[in-house]
């Protein structure tokens, strides 16, 4: 049972992996560009392994064997590809960084992070609340339920947030299908796999455009956030999702740093930004944030013509996962609740929300101090002036942030639901089960 | 001077960073001892393994219980039970309403048969115990 499920779940991320590796247009081998491209490959291999099985399921109605004769062949493309083209880009190729100190303290804060999300993950197997009563049910629905898996989405589990997208229920109900049983095994592998490779992604990004320290120290902080490691084992959807959109705004930094402006980055960015929008609908404020944030930041620079270049080709990156979460929201998912009942607020009530969201971003990440002081400070001790080729990336991730937060806060103005309830439920569904 | 202010910035980071880590350390290493114990929910859907045989393989099933959730959207123990139930029945949908041909009890103490029958017009199928209940409706 191990090795199935191990099989199924490493097949995407190799199959990524020699891809990525193929297509990506700098050819350097050095300890962090390797790390990155395996983090990027872990995200878009799962991301995109769950798209394939949801479009499949929409098809076929089941996997059956030939699911397992397409992935097969997919690999066997992809390994031809890479033996071939990898032969040929092997002479050019650039060998960078090495082993330093630093690396070696970075491999033991991951190797802490991992133990620390196992022993974790032991203890509370099925995940915390969303996990169970979402995104694993919905994973139990899809393998357990056969060629009737879109009872999944009956009005009766209107409480299950049906809307939801497919993600992490797809990636699991893969893997299960491929291991014949449901073992809890691959939720929590598929929760750690994106934990450890967002803090890879992160340290390894900082390491190839500035250097091993700041890669380091980046992977420090967010280690050192609580609410990360929390989050990982609570097999919840926001650690993808907030994979998904670091790796989408990195690889847009890439492509701004690029000599050529090679259009592989922005393809590829435009792929991870679907994946943001296909693991939850937080990603799908994220897109908008993000089109609007680079608008802005490109027509300031004065290249403005060149922006709508830029669009299309993002475009092609998204379109092979925004089609299919079209469909899914068309035929299978209901309204989202929130903008189905949504209410305005008057500007009394207004004030106590801004209040608490205000302190929500103070007080962001269980820090024991606020980290969003610390880091302020830092940031107006050491300065921040970005690369001359990045002003644009830095300006419009800056916009972005700031959309999204603005998108947060107008969605507390405009729930139906009561806004305490948004703010510590939570902290209920863990106190509850704790009561049980 | 501009040095020592960065060298003083960064320590600053990583001595807040591994104050944080530590506390998470300490926390996880004083909970390894429950990852040798079953989890409460393992322990909570294995009250339902009996009564699978008796349900549909497909299909929707009604639910009841002698605590009421005053809103299933909303965290609260009853409806933490009632989707736990959900959670342990899929791919059977399981509706918080006894409008249906087979419907799930799940008490938390004993539960009055008479009365099940009285007033909501429900049958015993199988008491299954650890407040575990089939039921089916009459008529």
């Amino acid at each position: 049972m191990i090795l199935k499920v191990m099989t199924s779940f490493l097949l995407p991320i190799v199959i990524t992996f020699m891809i990525i590796k193929v297509v990506w247009p700098q050819k350097k081998t050095g300890f962090f560009d390797n790390l990155f491209l395996i983090s990027l490959s872990s995200g878009i291999g799962l991301g995109a392994s769950s798209v394939i099985f949801f479009v499949w399921l929409v098809l076929f109605s089941k996997p059956g064997e030939f699911f397992a004769v397409f992935e097969g062949t997919i690999f066997l493309i992809a390994l031809i590809l890479f033996c071939k083209k990898g032969r040929a880009v092997k002479e050019r190729l650039q060998k960078t960084g090495h082993f330093s100190l630093f690396s070696a303290g970075f491999v033991v804060c991951t190797v802490s992070a991992l133990f620390m999300l196992v022993v974790s993950s032991l203890i509370s197997p099925h995940g915390d609340w969303d996990a169970w009563a979402i995104w694993n049910m919905r994973a139990r629905f899809i393998f357990r339920s056969g060629a009737e898996w879109a009872n999944a989405f009956s009005p009766v589990l209107g409480w299950s947030h049906p809307d939801y997208p497919l993600l992490i229920p797809a990636t699991i109900a893969r893997c299960w299908t491929y291991a014949g049983i449901d073992t809890v095994i691959v939720p929590i592998l598929v929760s750690v796999t994106f934990t450890i490779a967002t803090l890879l992604l992160l340290a390894s990004y900082f390491a190839i455009t500035g250097s091993e320290k700041k890669g380091c120290l980046a992977s420090l902080v967010l280690l050192g956030t609580p609410l990360f490691l929390v989050s990982g084992t609570a097999q919840y959807a926001d650690i993808p999702v907030g994979f998904f959109i670091l790796a989408s705004i990195a690889v847009f930094y890439l492509y701004e740093k690029s000599e050529n402006k090679n259009a592989v980055f922005l393809v590829i960015a435009g792929f991870l930004a679907g994946l943001a929008c296909w693991a939850k609908n937080e990603g799908l404020l994220f897109l908008a944030a993000l089109i609007m944030g680079r608008f802005i930041a490109v027509s300031m620079a004065g290249r403005f013509r060149s922006y709508f270049k830029e669009v299309a080709v993002f475009l092609t990156g998204l379109a092979p996962v925004l089609f299919p979460l079209a469909y899914f929201k068309i035929r299978f998912a209901p309204p989202t609740d929130i903008f189905e009942k949504h209410t305005i607020l008057t500007a009394s009530e207004a004030w106590p929300v801004a209040v608490e969201f205000a302190k929500g971003i103070l007080n962001f990440g269980q820090w024991p101090v606020s980290a969003t002081i610390v880091l302020v400070i830092c940031a107006a001790i050491l300065g921040v002036k970005p690369d001359h080729r990045v002003k644009v990336s830095a300006q419009s991730s800056t916009l972005t942030l700031v959309f999204i937060l603005l998108g947060f806060f107008i969605i507390y103005m405009v729930t139906p639901y009561d806004k305490n309830w948004h703010i510590v439920v939570k902290e209920a569904g863990n106190a509850v089960r704790r009561k049980m | 001077m501009e040095k020592t202010k960065t060298s003083m910035a960064i320590a600053a980071i990583i001595f807040v960073s591994l104050l944080s880590i530590i506390g998470v350390f300490k926390d996880t290493i004083s909970n390894y001892s429950k990852c040798h114990i079953p989890d409460d929910i393992t322990l909570y859907e294995s009250r339902f393994n009996a009564v699978k045989t008796y349900l549909p393989k497909q299909g929707v099933i009604g639910y009841i219980s002698d605590r009421k959730a005053e809103d299933i959207r909303f965290a609260g123990v009853e409806t933490a039970r009632y989707y736990l139930s959900q959670y342990a029945l899929a791919p059977v949908v399981v509706d918080y309403n006894v409008n249906h041909p087979f419907v799930l009890g799940n008490f938390t103490g004993s539960f009055d048969r008479a009365q099940m029958q009285a007033s909501k017009g429900l049958l015993l199928i199988k008491d299954f115990g650890n407040g575990v209940v089939l039921f089916k409706k009459a008529g």
